[in-house]
């Protein structure tokens, strides 16, 4: 494993844990939301990683590299449904808590 | 033509698309009458001209009698080979031709009767569902095929009869039709099952091809239960002792439906089966036995009841279910063409009789106490006369469509060859008894309907003055089925064209398909040369044609029995004259005590006070029932309703229903509402999948 695919995992490890633990600790949900895209990302710079190292001439594919393209894109349509649910709950209330939405508990 | 016969089906099939679909938009009654009709004339069309085309090819066709027509491959699994498959033979011809003629009369009648209902298209569409039903029925060349037209029947009896369903009573009435018919439909399918065990197949034709070489390596008892069990269905359909208690309730329906039911389908159903699997009987004498006495049991019971009922419809009801007992005789000894006779006889003169009720209540605005009526002969003179003729038909009289029939039934029970040497003797008594109560109570409801004096209630003569006769649509029909009922007999019997047939009385034509000795040596019937079979139908009903053609032994067994008995024509003579001798005592009989000593029965009736009652109550078979099997019954549904089916069943149900909540309650606490420990859910199911992953 060469350097730079070892360090791209460290970092896509942190940032992944940061999103996790953003995601778990803080109650504000655009900060959530930002968490989650941190995560994805991490997730991104997972799979180029790995791309980069199996890339060679007999498997001269970059499919890791697309498929972090496709999450891209995924991810943007999930921010535009995701702000624009946080844009709602807004509208409703002065400031929101996600705590404080828990209509749906058992 | 004969690939063609299924259009007999379709007819009726179409009439029933058509008017039940869109009767409601037709509106028009004429409309949905012409289609009606129209429909059974055309499949009565297809009749005669299937009729015609086997006629002139018999005996010409090499391979037998019988001619397939197989429409479309039905049900191929494993070794169940059946096809929806009709079968042309001239049982079924005969069945095919009365069954679309006489329909299509009470179809026409139907159009006068219905007049004034409003269910006028539904009847109509019930109606042309029923001949299609029974055509089924009749045409089928295998059992299962025969099993769709055999219930198909008893669901349009149970619709029919429960026509006016607004009135409990009727629909009541419906119901018990349909029920008492499931007890005998359990018979014929335990029956059908047996047949496909030891045949492999249900195909008539196998059948009767095997009948011989399966029962003769099999038990005794095999053809005998299989006879039995179909005979039970026969018992269902043709309202037989002890599954008869349908019919005389099944009046509940329009007449022209009566008239249906009694004459054309429905009841002849079971006869025809019988009369079909004629084979079956045949290796299985003492199921024919049992079959020829509950016949003449039955035919017997249904006199002594039809004696004293007032209703008229009752007491042609029981005349029905006496006269279908005579069948049964005929089927039980053997005479299987003679069963047949008698059922298209039958057909003829009763369609007229009850037809001619159906006028009867007409024209008295809704009443059928032949105490009420009297003296209709004045206001409705074609319905009187053609009532007449029926009645003399049925009573036996030379030379009407009945004497005939139920002479040569006399006959055959005369020659029968029982296992028990006491049994034709007895039956022989019980059935002539059987034809002087016949005369008698026909005599009676007939007298009492149209001689006499008026005896209508003040309520009829301050509404409706006086009877009135009913319009063409209703008399037309009328003098047709009178005019077959004079000379129907004797057309069939001994006719005396020959139309350039070589087989022009009933028995000769229907011998290939209800001989059972033509079964026996089939390929020998074949290679008798033509014109000793020519010479054989020449000496007409005889037994020449058999002794010539088929089966030596079997012949010879009957020839002993005209040894013992001398001269067979001379000693059918005096039974003939002895029986129109009893036909017109039971007549005459009535005709004074019911007219010119109107009355004289009452003091009769305080005599035989206990008989009268039990005749009046019907031998009191209801109320038997309604001890042994209803309340019984009732009483075990009601305990499998209060323990097994709201305790196991339900138990079952609520009990899932009940783990299933405490589940989610137990696990109601891991919904908090707290997206963030939804999170955590995802993160730890995430680290158990990559643990999983990293143990393997």
């Amino acid at each position: 494993m060469s350097e730079m695919v070892s360090g791209s995992l460290v970092l896509s490890g942190v940032l992944f844990t940061i999103g996790v633990l953003g995601v778990m600790i803080r109650r504000h949900p655009v900060v959530i939301f930002m968490c989650i895209e941190l995560m994805l990302n991490a997730a991104n710079v997972a799979l180029v990683a790995f791309n980069q190292q199996h890339y060679s001439n007999q498997w001269p594919a970059l499919d890791g590299q697309v498929y972090a393209f496709m999450v891209i894109a995924i991810a943007a349509a999930e921010v535009a449904i995701g702000l624009a649910i946080i844009v709602a709950l807004f509208k409703r209330r002065e400031w929101i808590d996600v705590d404080e939405i828990n209509l749906l508990r058992g | 033509m004969l690939e063609y016969v299924w259009l007999a089906i379709a007819f009726p099939l179409a009439g029933v698309v058509v008017n039940g679909i869109f009767g409601r938009l037709i509106r028009s009654k004429l409309v949905s009458g012409i289609i009606g009709c129209t429909a059974l004339g055309l499949s009565f069309a297809v009749a005669v001209l299937t009729w015609m085309d086997y006629a002139f090819q018999l005996w010409t066709v090499r391979d037998g009698p019988y001619y397939e027509v197989v429409l479309w491959p039905w049900i191929h699994v494993g070794n169940l080979q059946i096809d929806a498959a009709l079968l042309v033979d001239p049982l079924s011809i005969v069945m095919l031709l009365f069954v679309t003629g006489v329909s299509f009369l009470i179809h026409i009648y139907s159009t006068g009767y219905m007049a004034h209902d409003d269910g006028y298209s539904r009847f109509f569409t019930y109606l042309n569902l029923f001949v299609s039903m029974m055509l089924i029925l009749v045409l089928a060349n295998n059992g299962l095929v025969m099993f769709v037209g055999w219930e198909g029947v008893g669901l349009c009896s149970y619709l029919l009869i429960g026509f006016w369903y607004r009135d409990m009573y009727n629909a009541n009435c419906g119901m018990k039709a349909f029920v008492v018919n499931r007890i005998g439909d359990f018979g014929v399918l335990i029956g059908l099952f047996m047949l496909f065990l030891y045949f492999g197949s249900v195909n008539f034709v196998h059948i009767f091809n095997h009948s011989a070489d399966v029962f003769s390596g099999a038990a005794a008892w095999v053809p005998l239960a299989i006879g039995l069990f179909l005979f039970l269905g026969a018992t269902g359909k043709s309202a037989q002792f002890p599954l008869h208690i349908w019919l005389p309730d099944a009046m509940a329906g329009p007449t022209p439906v009566s008239a249906l039911i009694h004459a054309a389908t429905m009841v002849t159903a079971g006869v025809y089966m019988v009369a079909r699997l004629n084979p079956i009987f045949t290796q299985a004498p003492t199921a024919g036995f049992v079959v020829a006495v509950v016949g003449c049991f039955t035919a017997f019971m249904a006199a002594t009841i039809a004696l004293t009922q007032h209703d008229i419809k009752k007491v042609l009801a029981y005349s029905t279910v006496s006269q279908l007992g005579y069948m049964f005789i005929a089927c039980g000894v053997g005479a299987y063409w003679v069963a047949i006779f008698h059922v298209v006889m039958h057909a003829f003169f009763k369609a007229c009789l009850f037809l001619g009720s159906g006028s009867v209540i007409h024209g008295m605005h809704e009443e059928q106490d032949t105490r009420y009526m009297g003296a209709l002969r004045k206001f409705m003179p074609w319905t009187y006369a053609t009532f007449m003729v029926s009645t003399l038909a049925i009573a036996g009289i030379f030379p009407f469509a009945g004497f005939f029939s139920k002479d040569e039934i006399l006959w055959q029970i005369a020659i029968w060859q029982a296992e028990f040497g006491w049994a034709p003797a007895v039956l022989w008594i019980v059935a002539a008894l059987t034809a002087l109560m016949t005369a008698f109570y026909m005599g009676r409801v007939t007298y009492k309907t149209f001689l006499g004096k008026e005896r209508w209630t003040s309520d009829f003569k301050a509404k409706h003055k006086h009877p009135h006769e009913s319009g063409p649509a209703m008399v037309v029909p009328l003098v047709v089925l009178a005019a077959l009922a004079i000379i129907g007999g004797a057309a069939l019997f001994m006719p005396p064209w020959t139309m350039g047939l070589q087989h022009t009385t009933l028995k000769t034509f229907m011998a290939p398909s209800t001989d059972p000795a033509s079964f026996v040596e089939l390929p020998a019937a074949h290679e008798v040369p033509a014109v000793e079979v020519a010479h054989a139908a020449e000496h007409g009903a005889e037994h020449g044609a058999m002794e010539a053609g088929h089966g030596a032994e079997h012949g010879a067994a009957h020839h002993e029995a005209f040894v013992m008995l001398g001269s067979h024509t001379t000693t059918e003579i005096l039974f003939a004259a002895f029986s129109v001798l009893l036909a017109l005592i039971g007549l005459i009989w009535s005709w004074v005590w019911f007219v010119p000593r109107f009355g004289a029965t009452e003091k009769w009736k305080q005599r035989l006070k206990p008989l009268y009652g039990f005749s009046l109550g019907k031998w009191f078979f209801d109320e038997l029932y309604h001890r042994v099997i209803v309340v019984p019954g009732t009483a075990v549904a009601y305990a499998c309703w209060r323990f097994f089916d709201l305790k196991i069943v339900d138990g079952i149900v609520n009990g899932t229903a009940w783990v299933i909540g405490v589940i989610g309650q137990l696990t109601r606490p891991l919904q908090t509402g707290f997206v963030r420990n939804y999170a955590l859910y995802v993160l730890l199911g995430a680290v158990i999948l990559m643990l999983c992953n990293l143990t393997k």
